[in-house]
């Protein structure tokens, strides 16, 4: 859990985010803690200056005498909390006065103040260290005649000043830091819940094979959700795909099985030598004619497959759905001669849209043939082309016996036969194929009745121009 | 008449060229594209049946450069693709037929002999005949025996087209792509509907017309 919590991204972009903020409060303390430092240090110096001035004053109106009678008559608490010493270049230490609470070492520590400064400068101040709390600030003015008078006051020094200062921003600042961090982790906590969620469900994909795994819980608004929901989508497409294709496979397998029985069944009969040359030569010819079969199957199965997985190529131009139905028409005109069915065309008006033509007369042919199978001798199929709106509309109507309701949906199922089919011959695809290509096409294909009961198809493509390339199914 | 075969699968290559070898023809047989296109260029060939799908070059490549060196043989492409596509740039590549895998061997002969005459350049006559079949491609007449006979517009094209090959199987696929001009297979039995029709016509005995199984039909000039 501990290990968890250290790799944790919430944890880590808490800590981050703290680690900036520290950064910064103590970057804005020490600006601060430096302007207040100097204002206290400017204010100290400003008094002893002015001091320094005063008895400089003095000094010039009467001598030693003046200056120490100023310093004497003046017992205001201010002017008796500082030092003045006169010193003689020549003597040393002339006059001193100390606070009367200094004692003797203390006067004695107060530096004098070093020749070169105090010729060169009227004024100078200087701020001693004294020990870890307490700092002397002295000012030292040289007087006309050379000797110089030194002010001094011992204050409080700037670590003892600002400690205060310091142990707020110390308790504040870590208070604050630990409360970021806690915060952070929390809310980053709960934002990256559905990281999270995606990890635990990815696990449980690789580690338990559970496929049918999904990201739930709703997320609000944002990227995350987004890539929540794009994960789930893409589990769901890539479940719809694997499905598809082991149900392919299974159909493949079920539907080779049968002719491939046959095939083996006539090539071993062949194999028994019954003498007769001719016997052997009609067995392989069905052989041969088994294979084809079994090899037209397969391709139509993988068309078909490959159309519902949008894996299709189309070869889309521009076209004319009347010319396409009238090529069809005409190359079942003998077939429909020999069964005694009048096929019958309804082309009022170009047709124009975007498909494949050889995929889209694949449809056509399709729905014709199956049209003509069904349909009694003397029957009659329509064929009929129009533009409705945004769709081109195709449909392909027989006065046979029709299909039952019950079944008009089952009739595009791979490889269905309806029990009343089962003796005409053909693959059970043909309908499978057409709506695989309608839908790869974006379109549409429905089974349904005629008024006088006869089966009717109706195929819907969207027209020239509305045609999304991509459209298809997932 | 010397054909060459490019083909890397060696069954496949065996049994064409034992083929074409009883069929009365010289062969040579290449196994990759760089040999096949190698040969191609040093012997004058009068036809080539080329894999799509080679080692080394493939054969859609090889056939380009053959024409990018203007070698007039004519090429049969094989390919074990079946779809349009393939096929339309099969002979936008310079092909001049092309057969999908497995096909039947008698298909194969008829092509590439097709393949020879077309190249060959011989005007056809306008006039086809076999044994006592005659037809007419200008005034469109056709007797059997002596007699007239009345055919509709697409029973005479497939006879013209059976007599064209008088004597040699032709396929299905064959027959719906000179008769009816469709460039693949749509699964439908117009083909024996039609086929049937002019039997009735032509040969009511069964003795000309005939069905191979498994190839398609072929037309005897004598019966």
């Amino acid at each position: 859990m501990l290990d968890r919590l250290r790799a944790s991204l919430a944890l880590r972009l808490a800590v981050q985010y703290a680690l900036v903020f520290a950064l910064a409060s103590a970057l804005l303390f020490g600006a601060l803690y430096w302007l207040l430092a100097d204002r206290l240090e400017k204010r100290e110096q400003v008094a002893v200056e002015h001091r320094v001035t005063e008895l400089a004053d003095a000094y010039g109106e009467g001598g030693v005498q003046a200056l120490s009678a100023r310093v004497h008559n003046d017992q205001s608490p201010e002017a008796r909390s500082l030092f003045v010493r006169l010193i003689s270049p020549a003597n040393g230490a002339v006059f001193v006065a100390a606070p009367p609470d200094w004692i003797e070492t203390q006067v004695q520590r107060v530096p004098f103040p070093e020749a070169g400064m105090v010729a060169e400068r009227k004024l100078s101040v200087v701020r001693v260290p004294q020990d870890a709390l307490r700092d002397y600030t002295v000012a030292s003015g040289t007087l006309p005649d050379g000797w110089i008078v030194q002010v001094g006051r011992l204050t409080d020094s700037r670590a003892v000043l600002l400690a205060p200062l310091r142990r707020a921003f110390g308790l504040v600042g870590a208070g604050a830091l630990l409360l970021s961090i806690g915060v952070g982790t929390l809310l980053a906590w709960r934002a990256t819940r559905p990281i999270r969620m995606l990890s635990q469900t990815a696990t449980r994909i690789l580690d338990q094979d559970d496929r049918s795994a999904r990201v739930t819980g709703s997320f609000a608004a944002g990227e995350l959700a987004t890539l929540v929901r794009q994960f789930n989508t893409l589990l769901d497409r890539n479940a719809t795909h694997v499905r598809v294709l082991r149900d392919t496979l299974d159909n493949l397998a079920h539907d080779l099985r049968t002719p491939l029985t046959r095939l083996r069944g006539t090539a071993e009969l062949a194999m028994q030598d019954s003498g007769d040359p001719a016997e052997a030569r009609a067995a392989l010819a069905a052989c041969v004619n088994e294979s084809d079969r079994l090899l037209h199957l397969l391709e139509v199965l993988l068309d078909i497959s490959a159309a519902e997985g949008g894996a299709l190529k189309l070869q889309r131009e521009r076209l004319d759905l009347r010319a396409l139905v009238e090529r069809s028409a005409d190359l079942y005109s003998e077939v429909a001669q020999e069964n005694g069915i009048a096929v019958a065309l309804e082309l009022p008006a170009p047709v124009m849209l975007d498909a494949d033509p050889v995929r889209l007369g694949q449809v056509v042919n399709n729905l014709l043939d199956n049209a003509l199978k069904y349909t009694p001798a003397g029957g009659r199929v329509l064929l009929a082309a129009r533009a409705d709106g945004p769709s081109a509309v195709l449909s392909v109507s027989d006065n046979g016996s029709g299909i039952p309701a019950a079944e008009r949906d089952a009739v595009f199922r791979r490889l269905y036969r309806s029990d009343t089919s089962r003796s005409q011959r053909g693959l059970g695809l043909g309908l499978s194929l057409v709506r695989a290509i309608v839908e790869a096409h974006g379109g549409t294909v429905a089974a349904d009745a005629t008024p006088g009961g006869g089966a009717r198809f109706t195929v819907r493509l969207p027209v020239a121009g509305t045609a999304d390339r991509s459209t298809g199914k997932p | 008449m010397r054909v060459l075969v490019v083909e890397d699968d060696a069954r496949i290559a065996s049994f064409v060229v034992r083929g074409l070898k009883q069929a009365g023809f010289a062969t040579d047989h290449a196994a990759d594209g760089d040999t096949g296109l190698a040969l191609a260029q040093s012997t004058d060939y009068d036809a080539a049946i080329v894999d799509v799908m080679l080692p080394h070059l493939d054969g859609l490549s090889l056939v380009r450069r053959l024409r990018g060196a203007r070698r007039p043989v004519p090429v049969l492409f094989l390919s074990a693709k079946s779809s349009v596509d393939d096929r339309i740039r099969g002979l936008q590549s310079g092909g001049d037929d092309y057969m999908t895998k497995p096909f039947a061997f008698s298909e194969l002969l008829a092509r590439v002999q097709a393949l020879i005459r077309r190249a060959s350049q011989v005007p056809e006559s306008t006039r086809l005949a076999a044994g006592d079949v005659t037809l007419d491609l200008v005034s469109r007449e056709v007797t059997r025996g002596g007699e007239a006979v009345m055919l509709q517009p697409r029973e005479f094209s497939l006879l013209a087209f059976l007599l064209r090959h008088a004597g040699r199987p032709v396929s299905k696929t064959m027959i719906l792509e000179h008769v009816w001009d469709y460039s693949f297979d749509p699964q439908t039995n117009v083909v024996d509907v039609v086929v049937s029709r002019l039997r009735a016509k032509i040969d009511p005995e069964h003795v000309r017309l005939e069905t191979v199984r498994g190839v398609g039909y072929i037309f005897r000039p004598h019966a």
